[in-house]
């Protein structure tokens, strides 16, 4: 019996010291918050086999430096300071070398020729402190096409680091302006998103205004004096021919595609009235979306295609509401002090970006879909019209500068802002620029 | 040009309803317009009269009503286009740059047509009046202050062919 | 002996049964330290570490000075202490501990605890009458906690609110009753004198667990007095490190944190990483926690990629590492920060 009891004792009393010690010990440390800095990269010339490749090296590497160092999130360090020379794509990173010089991500990269016409390259994505590769594809293409290239391969980098799709493989639509103010003569004109291979599409004969892409990318839609009456237009880019868009009683201008591409949203003008119509592009059905004295305008779809954000003075001055895309359930998002305009939603469906005029100046800001969180990201004397990078991260405006003393009017320029309100940057275009629209991804299609 | 010898007649209508002599018309004259402003024709006549060649109305920030001193210079159009019945016109509505594109297209467009149904109302023909909105494309004055402003915001009245 | 008479019996009606108990009872011994060995080992291949960390227990690491009291090391208490920028009323910008996450209790749940344990209050019957009068407005987690430290802090927000409705109704008890959190003013002279009491014993509470009183307090952290809880999740033995240099190795790792701010989402996340430290204090190894969250949501892994990269980063700066804390000033505890969980949270109101 004592034993019995003796062996109970101590088997319970080890059961009861082994249960009884908690279950974690751990030290543990909350860090909140960060600091926002462009990522150290490390990005050396493209390595390549046959000399002829060379220049495509060089080239592909200076676009795909500028367009991550443009996004504001990526340092590139100078080729100067590199310690490793790479020989080829097989070549492994020396991970401490590039540690050494605080290079926190390692882009490698390798051009040949594939054959006559074509290039192909590749190239890897490291994480230098954690010895990783993060990324790695190859890529053929036409020779003529190595731009678009190296903008995809930005697009991959900046997607594997941010968790976003990138927006480097994109085109810049906008109105060129030159000549007085008095007598401006404007034309449509079309780009890369960094300014290169520039194209102007109309000759500047007839005021044009407010282009906006397809989501196909075939088409422009945009405001037209042709004629002298105003109306709403499709350009095609291949073909460059135009085409005026239904037969409407009075101006139309405004002009907008619906997310599948299938529908144009607008406004019309006549007998001192404007609403918001939509049009079939299929069948050309046209149909009244508000039925208000006031005037309605700007309209832009939402993301899904299901709600309409729009302009209207019907509350005394400039504001912003949305509605159903069929018209109907009309609500007031803007109550801030000052006038809004020109609201775009955003790719992302997280933001609507807009023009507020208070105080007798300018500002470009965004707020959520339910009007709260209002923040100001861009001001000025004259800035207008944003419009959205398709990742919803960069907001791209045009801004005017006063006229000085002597009446000489200040300039039109195009620039963009990140959503933080961070990195404001200057599109350079060859004269002065206004009504910037944003593609889609190229390589979505 | 047609701007021009609109103002010119209409100066010619006012002045002969009051002076006894008939004083030189001057629409024989080809003057060219330039780009930057309208020319005033010059009365010729001995009597002063500070009456000038009115072919526009002035608005109010963000507004497309009529004031009193734009009703008396359309009531004077309507008279001259009472009297000149195979005439038409074009009616541009104009704005400011204080304001978006789209906006001042619709706010020109709102101008426009509040002269257009003035004039209806003083019995001019609605057929012979068009109207267009230019919003803010085409400033008449250069410059970032209240005088440069408020001479942007207008309607122009445009003689045709 | 008895029971196993009994026993032995009962056995003899089970031939079979009773030759094998038998033979157990000859090899008791044996069977005995089989089992328990067996047991031993069933434990300790279920990742049993802590039960070497357990020796800790034993230790008195705390040690109590009179000038400098030191701090138990409790992962579910406030991370840091905020200085209060005094906006009366505006009491919810102070409690920002990890209990303010969860939603808020019912009041007459909270008031229930508060009414148990309102300690010094003489008038405690009519403290309770207060507190159930009074509409709890704090968004303290009544009714989900799980550990006593949560309890007593809910408990303190709800005092605290008492206390400050009151106060706030004491200045406007002349003016028209304003405010809808106190229903009956008539009460009013009377809950004074207990909620004197109340106060004396709230203000030592609060400043025990380190809230910044309602009052302005300049906070010097080298005079912060706080104690450790006992129990509740995740308590470790790291008894003697001080809120200063917990702080430290936050800061320091904040500094190393760069990341991406507009990242979709990145306000509600949460990046818990292991990291293990060698002896000098050098980074052996890092795992990101969230493997299936890590695989599935890009801008997660975005963010985690980040921390983990600022770990590194960290670690890289030798001598000015966050790390090297450890080796410097708890040489001989290496098995307390062998590992440690860091967790990264990208937003606390904004990016610096």
């Amino acid at each position: 019996m004592a034993k019995w009891g003796k062996m109970k004792k101590i088997f319970l009393l080890m059961l009861f010291l082994i249960v009884s010690t908690p279950v974690c010990a751990e030290l543990s440390i909350d860090i909140t918050g960060a600091h926002s800095a462009p990522m150290a990269t490390g990005l050396p010339v493209f390595t390549f086999t046959s000399p002829k490749a060379k220049d495509f090296a060089e080239k592909m590497t200076k676009v795909i430096q500028s367009d991550l160092e443009s996004s504001g999130l990526f340092g590139v360090i100078d080729q100067l300071a590199y310690l490793q020379k790479f020989k080829g794509i097989e070549d492994a990173p020396s991970f401490v070398d590039w540690q050494a010089i605080n290079a926190e991500a390692l882009i490698q990269g390798h051009v040949d020729y594939l054959n006559d016409r074509q290039i192909r390259v590749s190239f890897r994505l490291w994480d230098v402190f954690a010895a990783q590769e993060l990324y790695s594809a190859t890529l053929e293409v036409d020779t003529n096409g190595w731009r678009r290239v190296a903008h995809m391969i930005a697009d991959s980098i900046y997607k594997r680091i941010t968790g976003e799709e990138g927006y480097f493989d994109t085109r810049i639509v906008y109105i060129a302006e030159t000549g007085s103010p008095l007598n401006r003569k404007k034309r449509l004109a079309i780009m890369d998103q960094d300014g290169e291979n520039h194209k102007f599409l109309t000759d500047g004969e007839n005021l044009v205004l407010t282009p906006r892409f397809s989501p196909n990318m075939q088409q422009i839609t945009y405001l037209s004096y042709y004629n002298d009456t105003p109306r709403v237009y499709l350009f095609d880019i291949e073909t460059g021919k135009q085409q005026i868009v239904g037969d409407f009683p009075g101006m139309t201008f405004a002009p907008r595609f619906s997310p599948d591409g299938h529908k144009l949203i607008m406004s019309m003008a006549n007998n001192g009235n404007t609403d918001i119509f939509e049009m079939n592009l299929d069948t050309r059905a046209v149909k009244q979306l508000t039925r208000s004295a006031a005037i309605e305008t700007s309209p832009c779809y939402s993301p899904d295609g299901k709600k309409i954000v729009f302009n209207s003075d019907r509350s005394g001055a400039q504001q912003l509401y949305i509605m159903d895309a069929d018209g109907k359930n009309v609500k007031r998002i803007s109550f801030g002090k000052g006038r809004y305009a020109t609201p775009v939603w955003s790719p992302r469906g997280d933001y609507i970006a807009f023009t507020k005029m208070a105080g007798g100046k300018f500002y470009i800001g965004v707020m959520f879909p339910d009007g709260k969180g209002e923040r100001l990201v861009a001001e000025g004397y004259l800035v207008e019209a944003p419009t959205w990078s398709p990742n919803g991260r960069i907001l791209m405006y045009f801004r005017q500068d006063a006229p000085n003393y002597r009446g000489i009017p200040g300039k039109t320029r195009i620039y963009a802002v990140d959503i933080t309100g961070y990195n404001e940057r200057r599109l350079i275009t060859p004269v002065d620029a206004s009504d910037p629209a944003w593609s889609p991804l190229l390589s979505n299609r | 040009m047609r701007r021009h010898i609109f103002a010119a007649l209409a100066a010619v209508a006012l002045v002969s309803g009051c002076a006894s002599t008939t004083p030189e018309v001057e629409e024989e004259e080809e003057v060219v317009v330039s780009a930057v402003e309208v020319e005033e024709v010059e009365p010729q006549e001995e009597e002063a009269f500070v009456q000038e060649a009115k072919d526009r109305v002035f608005f109010g920030f963000d507004k497309s009503n009529l004031t009193a001193d734009a009703v008396a210079v359309l009531k004077n159009q309507a008279e001259w286009l009472k009297a000149n019945p195979e005439t038409t016109v074009v009616i541009e509505g104009h704005t400011d740059d204080r304001g978006t594109r789209d906006y001042n297209l619709a706010l020109g467009e709102r101008r426009a047509v509040a002269v257009k149904n003035y004039l209806i109302s003083q019995g001019v023909d609605a057929d012979r009046i068009q109207v267009i909105s230019y919003g803010k494309e085409r400033p008449a004055v250069v410059g970032a202050n209240e005088a440069a402003w408020s001479q942007n915001r207008r309607a122009v009245t445009v003689v045709k062919d | 002996m008895g029971l196993r008479l009994n026993l032995l019996i009962r056995m003899r009606h089970w031939p079979f049964l009773f030759k094998t108990l038998q033979k157990v009872r000859d090899h008791l011994p044996m069977v005995m330290s089989v089992t328990l060995h067996a047991v031993v080992v069933f434990l300790l291949t279920y990742d049993f570490v802590s039960y070497q960390q357990s020796q800790t227990v034993s230790v008195p690491i705390f040690v109590v000075d009179l000038t400098k009291v030191k701090v138990a090391e409790m992962t579910n208490l406030p991370p840091k202490l905020k200085k209060t920028t005094q906006k009366k009323g505006s009491k919810k910008s102070v409690r920002t501990s990890a209990y303010s996450k969860a939603p808020s209790a019912s009041s007459g749940k909270s008031s229930g605890f508060v009414s148990s344990g309102a300690s010094g209050g003489s008038n405690t019957s009519k403290s309770a009458k207060a507190t159930a009068t009074v509409k709890s407005n704090s968004n303290a987690a009544g009714s989900s906690t799980q550990s006593s430290g949560a309890f007593l802090e809910s408990e303190l927000n709800t005092l605290l609110d008492k206390v400050t409705t009151s106060k706030k109704q004491d200045k406007t008890a002349a003016s028209a009753p304003a405010s809808n959190s106190i229903k009956n003013t008539s009460n009013n002279d009377t809950m004074d004198d207990s909620f004197k009491t109340l106060l004396a014993s709230v203000d030592g509470i609060k400043s025990g667990l380190g809230y910044a009183s309602e009052d302005e307090v300049d906070i010097n952290e080298d005079e912060m007095v706080t104690q450790g809880i006992e129990g509740g999740q995740g308590g470790s033995y790291m008894q003697d490190l001080s809120v200063s240099e917990k702080d430290l190795i936050g800061i320091k790792l904040r500094q190393c944190w760069n990341i991406d701010p507009g990242v979709r989402g990145a306000q509600n996340m949460l990046i818990e990483i292991r990291v293990f430290l060698d002896k000098t204090g050098n980074v052996k190894d890092v795992k990101i926690l969230d493997k299936a969250r890590y695989g599935k949501d890009s801008a997660f892994r975005s963010v985690a990629e980040s921390a983990r990269r600022a770990v590194y980063i960290c670690d890289k700066k030798k001598e000015d590492s966050p790390f090297k804390i450890f080796p410097k000033n708890y040489e001989q505890s290496y098995e307390t920060w062998k590992t440690l969980l860091l967790r990264f949270n990208p937003f606390d109101g904004k990016v610096g």
